[in-house]
């Protein structure tokens, strides 16, 4: 799926590889309060996350007040952004920073912090790409698909905002063992073998399984006789151009129920 | 005060220290052109006295007299003051040896807000000129006081020193001459016109005393006009010099004037070493390695900053504010897109007119000339400011990256409020050495604080500080200042980081009856409370020449957030009228009984003029300025949060 309803810059700036899921709920932030207000982010995308961003746009006279979290379907917490200009020593002053409105990207590949970026002549007051608090790289590893909660916060009286859309880009890889690696990295540092070279680690499928009744038996090997010395083919199950072999000794070595 | 407000005040004020982060401060060349940022003349400060203070003691009969002499005049008003004054019998024998006549007009009046006492005022239309015998009865051997002498004969006493400068063993001299002024106190002529139109001086005492109390003559030198005094201070605090002359017209008659000069002597400082290099692409930092037997945790800096551009070397825009020492450095910052938008090639970067101050009252800690220039050389300017309006901030006070300390004011006293704890508040300030009665909160309907800190002789610098530890429980607040309060905000918004910088739309300072130029009453009322026994002391700050040396460090860019208010007493001709019986013979009408009008504008602010049948606070003839709800009601509307 891929949905591109973000403003054209964020568009612009969003990988093309990434899928972009954006939320629903209610807009107004409670002022003050200890609940926030959560907006449900479904992702159907399968798969482990390996660069997880979001784009948020939030209006508030004084995003100091504000508090980000962004949950993943499996429950990991990341604080996107937390009372930017809060605590500090410095010309903020005590209460945070006090520019109006959010419109940017959060990312690990941001070269500013949300947490520092305050200005008083610039609305909105966080905008372009902003470094989280917490970093997003928090989510790879995870699973993508279900319901992403983003979690808004007022921590301070008197100043209200509301939430114009919460989004999460996403891009993921498949992680057939579930095992929370990348089937690619699997492959890569030997963690799976991919005997057949098709990019699938072989404990996720069943290389010499011809037939592909969940065994190999006989019927696997009569074929592979069959096709013996020609090229190419599914009896050429280590994908080296040519049923030989080789090919036999896959079977051998795997005989049995997958 | 709600409890909440005040559970969440003490969290606030306990939990985390109270930082205070100086400006950096820039502004055009504009600011140097209309001499706005440039050390005031100091023969422009002195001020111009059409009365005299003369000493009283009584002798062992409880006696005391004087003659006095009389020019020709419309009007000669005569005050004894002292604690007991309200059971002093005063005469006064003109030289014809008449002690009443219908000319004379006796008033009863309450010298409060000053002191606890009555007082009687003996005003004389067109008194015979020549010497009078003036005489009191009814006081105790040994007791002490002064009598105020005020004639409208339009001559005043100028007194001014030569220099800003008031360091520890180096001299400070005084030149003093007659001038002829207006009804206002302003000169009408120059010394040496006055001089050989016939006014001089034929008879001048000078004494001086610093902090050790103890008063000494000084020889007085007189050149044409001018007297001239010069004393060697020895240790550093206040300082106060009192001229008395008798001087005469060109027709013989004499009259007397006294004046006190009020400083403030610093340890001085010297610049042992300059390094000047790159805090990022757009800024330079010029630091100054400060040396001395006292040195100072922070000081207040200016600078112009000129180089070449098509239109030859010029200047391009003034730098300065308070730096905390890192070290024993100072730091002055240069924005180099100011030499951009001020037409600056970058070429032959040069400070000029450095000044280096005490951030209490703006003194000099460096001997005149001590630094003539900086040579920086040239440096790389941007070729354009993409759009200043964005970087305007960050041009007039700075990125907020300045070395910050931790202010030690721990102000909690919040007073009677209708607050918006934690929001966006209307922050009501008294002034100085306030009993605590100021604007009430009840004739504004917005979120309001009230900044209450009562009886206290704090510099502007302390002031500010007291105002930003207080205002720490508000996000962002607009300030209306009464009086001193009104010249804190400006402080306070020029040289730190505070709530003013996140306030709202609207006024952001409002100021009624603040004495931006000073007041003569910062030193003569502390001379009387000496007398009395009571008082706040000399504020330095308050002074004209105190006050007009703040003020030069004062940018046009947060003058023009200040709104200014004035207010005077209503005079009817058939009637001696003023504020307070005893301020009107210090001051120059029109004044409010403790600042003249003229001294409440504020040069770049927005003045909103001067409003009739008020004066400066309760105990006065007329009502307290800050209860004129028509004012108020539109300060309240029209101020910022």
């Amino acid at each position: 799926m891929r949905s591109c309803v973000l403003p054209l810059i964020a568009c612009l700036i969003t990988p093309t590889m990434a899928d972009t899921f954006c939320g629903t709920g209610e807009t107004v932030i409670p002022d003050g309060g200890q609940t926030g207000t959560t907006w449900s982010i479904d992702v159907s995308e399968d798969g482990i996350v390996t660069n997880a961003r979001t784009f948020v746009t939030v209006t508030h006279p004084w995003v100091g007040d504000l508090r980000l979290e962004l949950q993943s379907p499996d429950g990991v917490v990341v604080t996107i952004l937390d009372r930017p200009g809060m605590p500090n020593g410095g010309w903020i002053g005590p209460w945070g920073c006090g520019g109006d409105d959010i419109n940017g990207l959060f990312t690990d590949a941001a070269s500013t912090s949300a947490e520092s970026m305050c200005s008083q002549t610039e609305v909105p007051v966080l905008h372009g790409n902003l470094l989280p608090t917490e970093p997003l790289s928090t989510f790879n590893g995870h699973p993508a698909q279900g319901t992403w909660l983003m979690t808004a916060y007022d921590d301070s009286p008197v100043d209200a905002g509301s939430i114009v859309q919460l989004c999460v880009l996403l891009e993921t890889s498949p992680d057939c063992n579930s095992n929370g690696i990348a089937d690619s990295e699997d492959i890569a540092d030997g963690t799976s073998e991919d005997v057949d070279g098709n990019g699938i680690p072989d404990d996720c499928e069943c290389p010499g399984d011809i037939t592909g009744e969940g065994i190999i038996d006989v019927e696997d090997i009569l074929l592979v006789i069959a096709a013996f010395g020609q090229d190419g083919g599914d009896e050429d199950i280590n994908g080296n151009g040519q049923v030989d072999i080789a090919d036999i000794l896959i079977l051998i070595d795997g005989w049995g129920a997958c | 005060m709600s409890l909440l407000s005040l559970g969440f005040s003490l969290v606030v004020m306990t939990s985390s220290p109270q930082w205070a982060v100086p400006k950096q401060i820039g502004a055009p060349a504009s600011d140097l052109y209309n001499n706005r940022l440039r050390s005031p003349d100091p023969s422009m400060t002195g001020r111009t006295v059409g009365h005299a203070m003369i000493d009283i003691t009584f002798d062992d009969n409880g006696l005391w007299s004087w003659e006095l002499g009389v020019p020709p005049s419309s009007h000669l008003s005569l005050l004894p003051v002292g604690p007991d004054c309200d059971t002093w019998q005063l005469a006064a024998i003109d030289p014809a040896g008449h002690h009443d006549g219908d000319n004379r007009f006796w008033t009863e009046g309450d010298l409060e807000p000053f002191f606890p006492t009555l007082a009687h005022r003996l005003d004389i239309a067109n008194p015979l000129p020549g010497r009078w015998t003036i005489t009191l009865q009814g006081g105790q051997p040994g007791e002490t006081g002064m009598l105020i002498v005020r004639d409208r004969s339009g001559v005043g006493l100028q007194c001014h020193p030569t220099s800003h400068v008031a360091l520890i063993g180096r001299p400070i001299t005084l030149r003093a001459a007659l001038v002829s002024i207006d009804q206002s106190g302003y000169p009408l002529q120059d010394a040496l016109s006055a001089f050989a139109d016939g006014l001089d001086i034929i008879d001048a005492r000078m004494t001086w005393q610093d902090d050790r109390k103890t008063p000494e003559s000084i020889e007085l030198i007189q050149n044409g006009p001018w007297l001239e005094s010069s004393f060697t201070p020895v240790v550093s605090g206040p300082v106060t010099a009192r001229l008395e002359i008798e001087g005469v017209d060109a027709d013989g008659f004499s009259f007397v004037r006294t004046t006190h000069w009020h400083g403030s002597v610093q340890h001085e400082i010297a610049v042992t070493n300059i390094e000047i290099h790159e805090i990022d692409e757009e800024r330079i930092a010029i630091d100054l390695e400060l040396t001395g037997d006292v040195m100072p945790d922070r000081v207040l800096l200016g600078a112009e900053a000129w180089c070449k551009g098509p239109d030859g070397h010029q200047p391009r825009c003034w730098i300065g504010g308070i730096s905390v020492l890192e070290g024993a450095m100072a730091r002055l910052v240069l924005d180099k897109r100011w030499l951009t938008l001020e037409g600056g090639s970058g070429e032959a970067l040069e400070l000029r007119e450095i000044r280096i101050a005490n951030p209490n009252g703006a003194r000099p800690l460096l001997p005149t000339n001590a630094i003539r220039s900086i040579p920086v050389g040239t440096v790389t300017v941007p070729d354009t400011v993409p759009d200043p309006t964005i970087v305007l901030s960050e041009l007039l006070h700075g990125k907020g990256d300045q070395k910050a300390f931790i202010n030690r004011r721990r102000h909690q006293d919040s007073g009677t409020r209708q607050d918006q704890y934690g929001g966006h508040n209307l922050m009501l300030s008294h002034g100085y050495c306030s009993d605590g009665d100021s604007f009430p909160p009840s004739d504004f309907t917005g979120n309001v604080a009230e900044y209450v800190n009562i009886e206290q002789n704090f510099s502007h610098d302390e002031f500010a500080l007291d105002i930003l530890s207080f205002g720490q429980q508000y996000k962002s607040y607009g300030i209306v200042g009464h009086s001193q309060g009104g010249n804190a905000a400006l402080h306070l918004y020029t040289f730190y980081w505070s709530g003013l910088d996140w306030a709202g739309p609207g006024r952001l300072l409002q100021a009624m009856g603040t004495p931006f130029t000073g007041t003569p009453l910062a030193g003569d009322i502390s001379v009387l409370g000496e007398i009395f026994g009571i008082g706040c002391g000399v504020n330095d700050d308050l002074t004209y020449q105190g006050a007009s040396n703040w003020l030069s460090f004062i940018p046009t860019s947060t003058r023009s957030r200040t709104w200014t208010w004035s207010s005077t007493f209503e005079d009817n001709w058939w009637s001696y009228d003023y504020c307070n019986i005893l301020s009107d013979l210090l001051l120059w009408d029109p004044e409010d009984g403790v600042v003249e009008n003229s001294e409440a504008d504020l040069d770049g602010g927005n003045n909103m003029g001067t409003t009739i049948g008020w004066c400066h606070i309760q105990y006065m003839t007329e009502p307290a300025e800050y209860w004129d709800t028509n004012r108020t009601s539109e300060m309240d509307a029209e101020g910022a949060r």
